[in-house]
């Protein structure tokens, strides 16, 4: 019985541990958010950059001019590159899913 | 609409040096609103400039997220370069290690919104104001001031101001301060952008002229492209 009680007293202690953990390991909420849903501006900016990589574009010649959110995890950021344009998918994790002119 | 035109005709020589900022200065974009959550309603509001005053009058600081904090940010960009991203109010001063420090910004109005590259090509403290000559011509306020409002508490570029440049010019645009505190998170200026005193000081010990300003194209939904 005094087993019994002890493994749930452990138990109980391990719940309340992974309870904590939880809610120190959780993100703060945000208080405030734009009305539109862009692409956080690393993620933007990762794109161009590989835009730049992939097609040999200066740098200078490349910017992010529109993006959205396409599903949970992704984002759609389209580019401005010296009169040219491209489309880059790009995961929440930093991950170039495609890049393409159009 | 006037201030739209004329800002298009002073960026028409621009226009000519580098495409990338003049075509993106002169897409007129609706911009995005920022949005708080009340956590007593469990709701999100419109976060305009009624509830903004309110709220700076009740906290004495604008909602935690514009406040100054070193965030995660990966990029390829070098340390000392400035991200603005108007859409969200933000603006990151690049660190070393995928880190930068994160402001709150306020950002231009509908019409007034403009993405490009440019690099902070001068830094004053406590800077003259000199109103643009379409505000001298319909604002009798401001035109007392045509030849410069000496810099000082009351000057709405506040205490700093980083003076953006493209290819050697002045662009127009400012990083500055302000003397409305209570406008950070709001779209409300003429196209500058403006932070709390306390974060424009920070800023402007940070950054060297010459550093790299990359502007994100605000209520990027409705560019046409260059």
């Amino acid at each position: 019985m005094t087993e019994f009680k002890s493994g749930r007293a452990v138990a109980l202690v391990a719940l309340m541990a992974l309870g904590v953990a939880g809610c120190t390991a959780s993100k703060p909420q945000p208080t405030v958010r734009s009305a539109g849903a862009t692409a956080p501006a690393d993620l933007q900016l990762l794109c161009a950059s590989e835009a730049s990589t992939r097609f040999g574009a200066n740098r200078d010649t490349i910017l992010p001019v529109s993006s959205s959110q396409e599903g949970p995890n992704r984002y759609r950021v389209d580019l401005t590159m010296a009169g040219e344009s491209a489309v880059c998918v790009i995961s929440d994790t930093g991950i170039v899913e495609s890049l393409d002119r159009v | 609409m006037f201030d739209v035109f004329a800002r298009i005709r002073r960026f028409l020589p621009l226009l000519l040096v580098l495409p990338l900022l003049a075509g993106t200065a002169i897409a007129v974009a609706q911009t995005f609103k920022t949005q708080i959550y009340d956590p007593e309603t469990r709701k999100w509001y419109n976060y305009d400039q009624k509830r903004a005053i309110k709220y700076y009058r009740k906290h004495g600081q604008a909602p935690a997220d514009f406040q100054r904090q070193v965030v995660t940010f990966r990029t390829a960009e070098k340390p000392g370069t400035i991200i603005i991203d108007g859409d969200k109010h933000f603006l990151y001063y690049v660190l070393p290690n995928f880190q930068a420090i994160r402001y709150g910004i306020g950002v231009g109005r509908d019409g007034f919104g403009w993405a490009g590259i440019v690099e902070v090509g001068r830094k004053a403290e406590w800077p003259t104001w000199t109103p643009p000559a379409e505000m001298v011509a319909r604002d009798p306020n401001a035109a007392k001031y045509a030849n410069g409002m000496p810099g000082g508490p009351d000057n709405p570029l506040g205490a700093r101001a980083m003076y953006l440049y493209v290819g050697g010019q002045d662009s127009i645009y400012r990083i500055h301060g302000t003397t409305q505190p209570w406008s950070i998170g709001l779209n409300i200026s003429s196209g500058c952008i403006r932070m709390v005193n306390e974060d424009v000081i920070d800023l402007y010990n940070r950054v060297d002229v010459g550093a790299r300003v990359i502007v994100l194209m605000q209520g990027a939904a409705l560019y046409k492209g260059v």
